[in-house]
């Protein structure tokens, strides 16, 4: 049976590989911008109907009425 | 008085009760027994401090979601007290409502049992009887939640406060590096006579007392049962394979995230499910938190690696991706925290592996499960508090994907709460012990801490665990 990873295993795996990817990358890739580079890509809506007053877009609870009037 | 087992050879007297761990349980029994003018032997298995050679008997085999009990229990004299955090709720008179769940009754006891112990539980963990338990804010919600009620302990170190009194004291003789490996049973097979114990360089001896309380947490305690299997194979008190059953955690959901209306107004909000809510909807109690994170923060040993991962996570942000390892929350999110009650299910329990530890012992086989009448709890708390929360204009809560979509297998951890794994009923084939926390089968053997819960409800357990010892210590005394 091979024996399942824990989580002590999985930390010493990342921290060698992050420690290795720095150290190897560090001078051969161009400085990180200050802001994390957003996509550009529009994110797809996921839609969930809750019940007749509620929905939930991409996860955000709001009034069903919100999505159909708008809010002011 | 306090001994090293190790520099002793044998103990020859006969004690009126023998305690086993030194937790919160064992040591609140042992100081009521004791003053009660009763003789006790109280025996820790680890040392006065941490060290691996006791932790190390923590190490189980998981083959269901995994709770970690070797890093969240402390094996040393003080148990776990030595790193709880010191919230204290008590159980409603609804925990003890009479009510099925997955096919298993709840408390055998009423509310009303435990609640004259609370104002002398509040005074052993160092609570303000006066102060009592207070709310964060005003009612904010009109349904369903209402403004969680609480108290903090310091939190009281068992070892710190009461070490020195344990010493001194005439009626208590505790042993440290003592390890309970075996239960003695009369020619009946319904009374204990003697307990085996062991130090760590495999020196035995037999102790002898009238009765017999296993304070040993909610996966050692049935682990040493089944253990105890020489002249009962099937180990003590598991004539009905109830040993072990039932082990309950309280759930801690990533539920999602949120926004306030007005970011100023409030830094956390706390509420707790109501009983009509839970009752017309058939769900357990929860707890939920909403605050905003202001720095990442972990606990225990490994904090500093878990810090160093949290920072890339949030850096990167891929906290959302790596959610299944841990609870990442990262500095300005508006985290949703959560204590939910799990229900008893047979499923989800503590065996024998067939690994063993350096006593011969076998090693506890733990399989944590939910079951569907949890995953309904959970998505059902989770979407009722996300419409609560904008009903008041408070702001908006997004829910985790696997809340939403039934499909998705439920994200979880846990609290380091152990319960119901020896569950109080009246039946011993719905349980282990009975109303008075003693073992069904056996008239000498008693169980003290969260393996006799019979539903563990949405409140962290420590002070119900010293309500339900000072009552046994009444019982027995």
């Amino acid at each position: 049976m091979p024996r399942p990873t824990n989580r002590r295993v999985f930390c010493r795996s990342i921290v060698l590989v992050t420690s290795t990817y720095l150290t190897i990358t560090k001078t051969m890739l161009p400085k990180a911008p200050s802001q994390p580079i957003k996509s550009k890509a529009p994110t797809p809506t996921k839609l969930h109907s809750i019940d007749g007053n509620y929905v939930a877009v991409n996860g955000w609870v709001i009034p069903a009425k919100d999505l159909t009037q708008g809010k002011g | 008085m306090l001994y090293n087992f190790d520099l002793q050879k044998t103990i020859d007297k006969t004690y009126d009760v023998c305690i086993v761990g030194t937790g919160p349980a064992g040591i609140t029994l042992a100081r009521k027994l004791s003053k009660a003018g009763q003789s006790v032997i109280l025996l820790e298995a680890g040392g006065l401090n941490y060290s691996d050679e006791s932790q190390a008997l923590y190490e189980c085999e998981s083959v269901g979601h995994d709770g970690w009990p070797q890093f969240t229990r402390l094996r040393y004299f003080g148990g776990t007290s030595n790193h709880w955090s010191g919230r204290c709720r008590p159980f409603d008179p609804s925990d003890f409502d009479k009510k099925i769940i997955n096919g298993l009754p709840g408390w055998p006891i009423r509310h009303g049992d435990i609640e004259p112990y609370l104002e002398e539980a509040m005074d052993i963990v160092d609570l303000d009887r006066g102060q009592g338990f207070k709310t964060l804010h005003d009612e904010l919600l009109d349904n369903n939640f209402y403004s969680d009620a609480f108290a903090h302990s310091p939190p009281t170190r068992f070892k710190e406060k009461y070490l020195p009194e344990i010493e001194q004291s005439k009626n208590i003789d505790c042993f440290y590096n003592a390890n309970a490996i075996d239960l003695v049973l009369d020619r009946s097979h319904q009374v204990i006579t003697k307990i085996k114990i062991s130090n760590y360089k495999q020196h035995h001896t037999l102790v002898a007392a009238n009765k017999f309380i296993l304070c040993l947490g909610g996966i050692e305690t049935p682990r040493f049962m089944l253990n105890c299997n020489n002249q009962i194979k099937s180990g003590i008190g598991n004539g009905n394979d109830m040993v072990g059953r039932c082990f309950m955690e309280h759930l801690n959901i990533p539920m999602g995230t949120f926004l306030y209306k007005d970011p100023d107004q409030y830094s956390k909000l706390q509420f707790y499910s109501d009983d009509q809510f839970c009752s017309i909807n058939n769900v357990g109690k929860s707890n939920v938190t909403l605050s905003i994170i202001k720095q990442i923060k972990s606990y225990g040993r490994t904090k500093a690696i878990k810090n160093f991962f949290k920072k890339i996570a949030c850096q990167m942000e891929i906290e959302d991706k790596v959610q299944f390892i841990s609870d990442f929350k990262c500095p300005g999110m508006g985290a949703i925290g959560t204590l939910v009650e799990q229900s008893p299910n047979l499923d989800s329990r503590v065996s024998l592996s067939q690994k063993t530890d350096n006593f011969g012992q076998y090693k506890a086989r733990f399989d944590w499960q939910i079951s569907d009448y949890d995953r309904i709890t959970i998505r059902h708390t989770a979407i009722t508090i996300a419409k609560e929360f904008h009903k008041a204009g408070l702001g908006t809560v997004r829910l985790a994907d696997f809340i939403l979509d039934k499909n998705l297998e439920i994200q979880f951890g846990h609290h380091n709460h152990h319960m119901g794994t020896t569950r109080m009923s009246h039946s011993p084939k719905a349980g282990v012990v009975d109303h008075n926390a003693k073992v069904h089968g056996i008239d000498n053997l008693y169980i003290g801490g969260s393996s006799i819960f019979s539903t563990g409800g949405a409140c962290n357990p420590t002070m119900p665990i010293i309500q339900l010892c000072l009552r046994l210590a009444q019982h027995l005394a």
